[in-house]
């Protein structure tokens, strides 16, 4: 009874101690936010199928976020981002996201990359009430998922309209099939594609899926070859279209391959060579390599924070992705709470970072710039623009 | 001369002295037993000369050349080879090749030479394999080159691991238990053969045999052991006749040793 | 219909060739030394740098890069074998297989932190243009990489039969104790049963790195490779090879007939109906010992 007693009272005594120690520091209501610091998390593939693109947005991001430090931070605060390497996998993405959320304590989840394993945490966020910004997948999902998720660019979905339109209208190409990962990502576009086909009153000639680490796609090539199709969608990362392209050529079969933005990737050229020459992507923002003074900024600060990376659209893209969120961040000023921030994202409107293209919130507009895209083609090795801006349809708002 | 010399050998298995202080020497070409009843340390004796045991204490020369500490292999290239109890083929390879890999440890090439398929290695190979197969037909193997070695009849497998034993052309050939499972007659042709093979081969023999009657008619000098320790040594008529090995054998179930 | 049926299984065996190599070094140490060396796929990957190394920073001729990428190879199995698996080799199989485990994590990091997690296209000399050949649709490239295995394994097959190192070699697999009564050196054989088997794997890291790019986690094949070992029945040269074979052309069959979903657990599928009607695989007499 009385060792029983001594521990209560050591217990409590502990208790006292922790109450005092956090007392002696200045209280934010939230998580993550301190007087002199703002803490977000990202989970990203740092070592798996899809690294390049994790590898590349973790330091856009982080160009931005060391360009701002440098000059004080936003309202004092500096920005410190945590990335945890998910590997593609959604289970290891919720392991991670538990860890940033209730041991390292986020504001918010910033950036998380992938379509699957960003859904795999998507309940767990609105759960513990931690907002999802921008995170990097462009599923059609994060349109309609409610208060906890804000996008930023056009869906895999509207970009699958992009692609239907102009196989259909411009190349006038009836015989069209679906290649796609199998899962969230690569379900997204391929539905949207096939609903847009109806409307056209056609289907997909063949619809081939494959595992998200597949190495060898020749059964899937064979499938196509048979089905005649005259082009292929790639719902696909920048790993498959040059191995999927190199194994048609293989059989002799040369369709057009399409897709969306994820296989608009200097790593896409450089693995598949001559086989991946006329690919056609779709882009949603401009390229590395456009004009504009953001995009100057955008080069000069890669060129200053990461030497070894060079200008791509991977670290682009999670660079746009946190120069919005600093102007969100910005715009809250020194009251930052999760509530705040995403009141002040839903203020922007029209808002161009320097590139020529605006982003807007509010009303049930969850994604800034959804409207826009244009088509590139890999020409002499290069992604070359092969249209201008295009007005996107709002048809993977599902 | 002196062909081995085991002297003052002792090992200890966890506090157990399976063999403690023996020491006796064997006479180049002659056929030496080493008898005892069961547990006497005769096998243990025999993996200490040949590299599988490490002693304890003791020393083990062969030819004036310390081999106590060696390995098995070092041991085997110095010219001593045995046969086991159990026979020790290589089960699944050819009767053939089981004489080859021993023909081999003869041949002075290194792996470079042998993968530039030199001519003098091909040569040697050449050679190796018509020695191999004139050893067999002494050995009344003729007829079998081809066949696995695990599915031979006993006999015909020990006849082999005495075969490959011999194609290390040693000086020195240690039996262990070679008429074991062997009907007499066999065991009467095996006398033959042994003292053919020493004759023709000029070697010395160290024979560990359960079957008195082989060991008492080929044997020139044998040593009997008890409990580890050396208990006698002599001809075999001196120690057929050594009240101490009388008491060793009539002392546990001897019925199972004099047969 | 039948053109599409032949490069399914012409590109399959390509597939599956690599595979059985990887199976094969698998079972050579395996048959040695008793020990599953689960670092065999990580072989695969190093090789696959060391070839990207020579090829790209160092500009050396393709055909010494191939020869020197398996010399390195196999110097990276002595270097294991004796600095892992030697001094521990009196433990527990159990434990030695940890280690090896162990080794191959170490080997991906150090792959990771050398040259990054992105994926690296490394050149082959072989084209990947189709050619015709009657029913044949067939690359340069699937041609090279099943012609480079048969070489492989006929020459595997021609040093164990008839040299006197593969002689000890296949002795000391059967019984160390009688081929160290032979003169054999069986830590020698152990060194060099490594350096084979990685040196092996340094010629499947060099055919298969160019198909399917080369990136730290390419070691991960080996997990396919070993199913075929296992299917073959482990511990059987011949069972490796068909099994690795078989593996490589089921399945990109099932892929045709099915969908990716059963193309991914076909191998698996198939496995375990083998081992239920077969518990030793298709080439072994005995269920497997250990591991």
């Amino acid at each position: 009874m009385k060792r029983l007693l001594s521990s209560a009272g050591a217990l409590a005594g502990l208790i006292g101690l922790l109450v005092v120690l956090n007392g002696g520091a200045p209280t934010w209501a939230e998580d993550g936010v301190t007087d002199k610091e703002v803490i977000i998390g990202a989970g990203m593939d740092l070592t798996g199928a899809v690294a390049n693109w994790g590898v590349n947005i973790k330091a856009g991001m982080e160009a931005v976020f060391d360009r701002v430090n440098d000059a004080g931070g936003v309202h004092g605060r500096k920005i410190k981002l945590i990335a945890y390497d998910h590997v593609y996998q959604p289970p290891k993405a919720v392991t991670n996201a538990k860890r940033l959320v209730e041991r390292d304590k986020v504001f918010v989840m910033m950036g998380h990359l992938g379509t699957p394993t960003t859904k795999a945490i998507k309940e767990y966020l609105e759960e513990k009430q931690v907002p999802n910004i921008f995170p990097a997948t462009l599923a059609s999902m994060w349109t309609t998922s409610g208060k906890w998720h804000v996008g930023d660019l056009a869906s895999y979905a509207d970009q699958t309209w992009l692609i239907i339109d102009y196989l259909v209208n411009e190349r006038k190409i009836k015989k069209i099939a679906s290649f796609y990962q199998d899962d969230e990502y690569g379900l997204d576009g391929h539905l949207a594609g096939k609903a847009r086909l109806k409307q056209y009153e056609l289907a997909y000639v063949a619809e081939v899926d494959y595992k998200r680490a597949d190495i060898d796609f020749s059964s899937q090539a064979a499938k196509l070859k048979e089905s005649g199709a005259e082009a292929v969608i790639v719902q696909a990362v920048y790993r498959e279209p040059p191995r999927l392209a190199e194994q048609c050529h293989a059989i002799g079969y040369y369709p057009q391959f399409i897709g969306p933005g994820p296989i608009v990737v200097n790593k896409t050229i450089e693995l598949g060579g001559k086989h991946v020459e006329g690919l056609i992507g779709v882009e949603v923002y401009p390229l590395p390599t456009d004009p504009g003074p953001f995009l100057d900024l955008y080069r000069a600060d890669m060129k200053k924070y990461f030497p070894g990376l060079p200008p791509d659209t991977t670290n682009l893209y999670g660079y746009q992705k946190a120069a919005l969120f600093v102007e969100a961040l910005q715009r809250t000023g020194r009251n930052l709470t999760r509530d705040s921030l995403l009141k002040s994202i839903e203020s922007i409107k029209d808002w161009d970072p320097g590139w020529g293209l605006k982003y807007s919130y509010g009303g049930d507009n969850r994604r800034g710039m959804s409207r826009v895209g244009r088509l590139v083609m890999v020409k002499n090795g290069k992604w070359t623009k092969m249209s201008q801006w295009i007005e996107l349809k709002e048809g993977g708002r599902r | 001369m002196i062909d081995l010399s085991v002297h003052q050998l002792a090992l200890n298995f966890g506090g157990v002295r399976a063999v403690d202080g023996v020491t006796f020497s064997l006479h180049e070409g002659e056929i030496h037993g080493l008898i005892g009843p069961n547990g006497a340390g005769k096998t243990t004796t025999f993996n200490c000369v040949t590299g599988f045991y490490r002693p304890t204490g003791g020393t083990i020369r062969f030819r004036e050349r310390e081999i106590t500490h060696l390995r098995p292999d070092q041991i085997a290239r110095l010219g001593i080879a045995r046969t086991f109890q159990n026979v020790q083929l290589f089960r699944s390879m050819s009767a053939l090749d089981n004489i080859l890999v021993a023909k081999h440890s003869q041949m002075r090439t290194g792996i470079l030479a042998e993968a530039l398929a030199l001519r003098l290695v091909r040569r040697q190979e050449r050679m190796a394999r018509g020695e191999a197969e004139e050893l067999m037909e002494f050995l009344g193997l003729m007829g079998i080159q081809r066949q696995t070695a695990g599915n031979l009849p006993l006999g015909s497998q020990k006849r082999l691991e005495l075969g490959r034993a011999l194609a290390l052309e040693p000086k020195l050939l240690l039996l262990d238990e070679p008429a074991s499972g062997l009907n007499t007659s066999e065991t009467q042709v095996l006398a033959q053969l042994l003292l053919k093979i020493r004759d023709r081969f000029k070697l010395t023999v160290l024979l560990v045999e359960h079957d008195m009657g082989l060991m008492m008619n080929i044997s020139d000098t044998i040593t009997v052991l008890n409990f580890g320790r050396k208990i006698a040594e002599g001809t075999p008529r001196d120690v057929q006749n050594d009240p101490e090995v009388v008491k060793a054998y009539l002392g546990e179930n001897s019925g199972a040793e004099r047969r | 219909m039948v053109e599409i049926l032949t490069s399914q299984v012409v590109s399959g065996l390509a597939t599956g060739c690599v595979y059985a190599l990887i199976a094969l070094g698998f079972v050579l140490i395996f048959k040695a030394t008793d020990v599953v060396n689960f670092a065999q796929g990580e072989f695969v990957m190093a090789s696959g740098f060391i070839s990207y190394t020579l090829l790209i920073r160092f500009e050396l001729p393709y055909w010494l890069v191939f020869l020197a990428t398996i010399a390195l190879s196999g110097i990276m199995g002595v270097a294991l074998e004796r600095v892992v698996v030697r001094p521990i080799m009196t433990a527990p199989i159990f434990s030695i297989v940890i280690a090896t485990i162990g080794a191959s994590i170490v080997m991906r990091s150090s792959a990771g932190i050398l040259y990054g997690y992105d994926v690296l296209p490394l050149p082959t000399i072989f084209s990947k243009d189709p050619i015709h050949w009657g029913v044949l649709n067939f690359t340069l490239m699937d041609a090279g990489v099943i012609g480079s295995s048969l070489v492989i394994m006929v020459v595997l097959y021609l040093f164990f039969k008839l040299t006197k190192t593969g002689t000890a070699m296949r002795a000391t697999a059967q019984s160390q104790t009688a081929a160290r009564l032979m003169g054999v050196s069986v830590g020698r054989i152990f060194s060099l049963t490594w350096a084979i088997s990685a040196g092996i794997g340094g010629v499947a890291g060099v055919l298969i790195a160019p198909i399917i790019y080369l990136d730290p986690n390419l070691g991960f094949i080996g997990v396919k490779a070993f199913a075929g070992a296992i299917l073959g029945g482990f511990g059987s040269i011949p069972g490796a090879i068909v099994g690795g074979m078989l593996l490589g052309i089921l399945e990109n069959l099932s892929g045709y007939f099915f969908n990716a979903g059963i193309k991914q657990v076909s191998t698996y599928i198939l496995l375990i109906l083998v081992l239920v009607v077969r518990p030793g695989g298709l080439f072994g007499a005995a269920p497997i010992r250990r591991v």
